[in-house]
């Protein structure tokens, strides 16, 4: 591990490069060239998509840092904690990612479908994914077994079964929502090359941004837990008043 | 080049979702920086 001040550091340069990746992105987005059917609704590609890829992207770091939790739980629980740690921020960010993945396939879905919502298989999967992460999150803050790193943990590997289905939907099944436009496998689909530029920067831009919220919650989750240990230890110490 | 005309819902929902995104991400990075904060640890 990275001593605090370094990793501090490194926290500011990464939210810096996030930043100027972010106005790079959006400076391509803005002088890309214009879909012909869709015309400028079709630029929400810029921003749907990268919202979807992280919310399909951060639930591994959220089943990795689950995984490692219940591996080092009876080993050695300061390492398990802070895989917990890990593990709460991204699930926090893939809801955020998710939220707003979703409601911009919305607003993007009714100007071009005619309809905010249907139930195909992708629309529908998906919101399963963030219900998913929103029970996990919930019984984090309500359970009150005394064993909720478990439980939740054990609630992140069902959670991550459910990302496979969300992004082979479009493959499996005909669905409303439109068919992989990467790894297809269709010679017929695929994204313009001059849209690569905006399309990619965006991506990469949104992904590093993502990153650094996950490595920003879990510096809180990690204070939340000394201060947690603190207080712990502080009780414990404390003569009661007898 | 974009030129948004807000008169059509299609550029509208553009706006909308962008800024949605916006301050949603930048709202959670503000949330999470203030709560660093407050749980800074005492000496």
């Amino acid at each position: 591990m990275p001593r605090p001040q370094t990793f501090r550091t490194l926290l500011w340069l990464w939210f810096a490069l996030s930043l100027i990746a972010l106005a790079i992105g959006l400076r391509l987005a803005l002088i890309a060239p214009i879909d012909a059917a869709q015309g400028n609704i079709g630029s929400m590609i810029y921003y749907h998509v990268p919202m979807q890829v992280g919310g399909l992207t951060f639930p591994f770091v959220n089943l990795i840092g689950s995984l490692a939790y219940l591996y080092y739980r009876s080993r050695n629980l300061q390492r398990a904690i802070a895989f917990d740690a890990l593990a709460v921020a991204a699930a926090e960010v893939t809801v955020l990612n998710l939220s707003v993945g979703i409601l911009s396939g919305m607003l993007w879905a009714k100007p071009v479908w005619g309809i905010w919502w249907t139930w195909d298989e992708r629309l529908t999967t998906c919101l399963l994914l963030w219900l998913l992460y929103v029970s996990y999150l919930l019984v984090r803050r309500f359970s009150s077994t005394g064993q909720v790193y478990t439980l939740s943990a054990v609630i992140s590997v069902f959670a991550a079964i459910d990302v496979p289905i969300v992004y082979m939907s479009t493959r499996w099944y005909r669905t409303q929502h439109p068919s992989p436009v990467f790894f297809s496998g269709n010679p017929g689909a695929g994204l313009d090359k001059s849209l690569y530029p905006a399309f990619f920067s965006n991506l990469a831009a949104w992904l590093l941004w993502g990153f650094f919220l996950i490595a920003l919650r879990y510096v809180l989750e990690r204070r939340r837990q000394q201060a947690q240990h603190a207080a712990v230890q502080h009780a414990i110490a404390t003569p009661e008043a007898q | 080049m974009i030129h948004l005309d807000m008169s059509k819902m299609a550029d509208r929902h553009l706006v909308i979702a962008y800024a949605a995104i916006l301050i949603a991400q930048f709202g959670y990075a503000a949330w999470v920086a203030y709560n660093i904060k407050r749980n800074r640890p005492t000496p």
